[in-house]
């Protein structure tokens, strides 16, 4: 637990162990570009994602304002899971039919 | 030690540290121990701690194995991997203590022989996830003995025999001189078409008899063999090769895994490969079941491009695909 917020830190997890590149402050860069990946991932389920820049930790909400703090990967999916009105599945055709179209 | 022992190399710096870790499991009768006491009675002094798991109450392996090498620890009275993991927390850890303490000497290699009954995903999950013993021991190889006299009806017919084959590093036949060169042939191809990501190892009486990589069974174009092996009547398991010619993105795959293991977990079978990550270079990605084990980012040269073994259950691997890849190309 952190003594200065009370939060219970969060387990290491298998996604943290590799950074691209050897630069300074390559966290950052990374935690930015999942950010953006599991916002592109979220958005056809109605859901936003953002980084409010401290602790590890990333807010999932929905359209009406119902939000949840999660920390890590594990968490953001549950999270998700809760506050979407369909589950979350990476083999889901809609959601990869909503990729697709955003790629392009 | 050749068939057991601690990796050759190490993957990374992160694992040069810890103590190596290898799970010795396979089906009931299918000559674990056999095999062990072999290695134990080559490796001389230089022989691993051993830790002992029998289903059941009376322990017989311990005997067969007393003399080879110091006192095993037993863990009886249960499957390792459903009731006791404490117990095989609390053996791991027992031995850092005797270190510390003084008692034993430092053992930089522990072969955990599991219960024929045991899945080694669970065994997997206690050493990597356990607050203590994290920190001591790495996961290395799981090695898994088949018997090549039944060993793939007993994985036609029991599960755990089965998510015994797909968890391998290492598929260990025994018993290959029981039956003819021919019927060895198809069991090693058998095998890999199970688990391509698998070295196969054929032993008789406990000796080496020839080793077979991966690679050496792959058909043309880099793809494994079968795409599937539905046709083996194996509870519609299918095994699929993803393969990039360029790096690909970390963090997006990493979201892609963790989407598919928490939607799919237990569907998913065994996940494992080399990545070529951009601005990263290549890394080993190794779990079992929904085991992910921390990447180990690799210093030997390996050849470029992504190949990662998926095994799964029940899903549509043409639609796995089509998802690995729709998650790669998000901007």
């Amino acid at each position: 637990m952190c003594v200065l917020c009370y939060e219970l830190a969060p387990e290491d997890h298998w996604s943290d162990g590799v950074t691209a590149g050897v630069t300074s402050d390559p966290p950052a860069r990374d935690r930015h570009r999942r950010t953006r990946v599991l916002a592109a991932v979220l958005a056809p389920y109605g859901l936003t994602v953002s980084d409010p820049g401290t602790g590890r930790y990333l807010t999932v909400a929905d359209r009406k304002g119902a939000a949840e703090v999660a920390a890590g990967l594990p968490a953001v999916w549950a999270a998700a899971g809760r506050l979407s009105a369909r589950p979350i599945d990476p083999l889901d055709p809609a959601l990869l039919a909503a990729l697709a179209e955003a790629d392009g | 030690m050749t068939l057991l022992g601690a990796p050759e190399e190490a993957g990374t710096s992160g694992t040069t540290t810890r103590r190596t870790v290898t799970v010795l499991s396979g089906f009931l009768g299918s000559g674990k121990t056999t095999l062990l006491r072999g290695e134990l009675d080559r490796a001389g002094d230089r022989a691993p701690a051993v830790i002992l798991n029998d289903f059941g109450a009376t322990m017989v392996d311990d005997a067969l194995l007393s003399g080879a090498a110091d006192a095993p620890i037993v863990i009886s009275g249960g499957c390792a991997c459903c009731t006791r993991r404490e117990d095989l927390a609390e053996a791991l850890a027992g031995l850092l203590d005797a270190e510390q303490r003084g008692t034993a000497p430092r053992r930089d290699h522990v072969v955990i022989e599991t219960s024929g009954l045991s899945d080694p995903g669970p065994i997997a999950f206690t050493i990597a996830n356990d607050p203590v013993l994290k920190h001591h021991y790495a996961l290395a190889r799981v090695c898994v003995t088949v018997d090549a006299v039944t060993g793939a009806a007993a994985a036609e017919q029991h599960e755990v025999a089965l998510r015994q084959l797909l968890a391998a590093d290492d598929v260990l036949i025994t018993k290959a001189d029981l039956v003819g060169p021919a019927d060895v042939e198809a069991l090693v191809r058998w095998v890999h078409e199970l688990n391509p990501s698998a070295r196969v190892v054929v032993t008789a009486r406990g000796e080496v008899l020839r080793t077979i990589q991966p690679a050496e069974v792959r058909g043309p174009g880099g793809r494994a063999l079968p795409a599937s092996t539905e046709g083996a009547h194996l509870g519609g398991i299918s095994t699929l090769e993803l393969t990039t010619g360029d790096p690909l993105d970390w963090q997006a795959f990493a979201v892609w895994l963790s989407a598919l293991l928490h939607a799919h977990g237990p569907d998913v079978l065994r996940v494992k490969g080399v990545l070529d990550v951009r601005g990263a270079g290549p890394v080993a990605l190794n779990a079992v079941q929904h085991v992910v084990h921390r990447p180990e980012h690799l210093t030997r040269p390996v050849p470029p491009g992504t190949r990662l073994v998926v095994i799964v259950r029940d899903l549509d691997t043409e639609l796995l695909e089509r998802s690995f890849r729709a998650f790669l190309t998000i901007r």
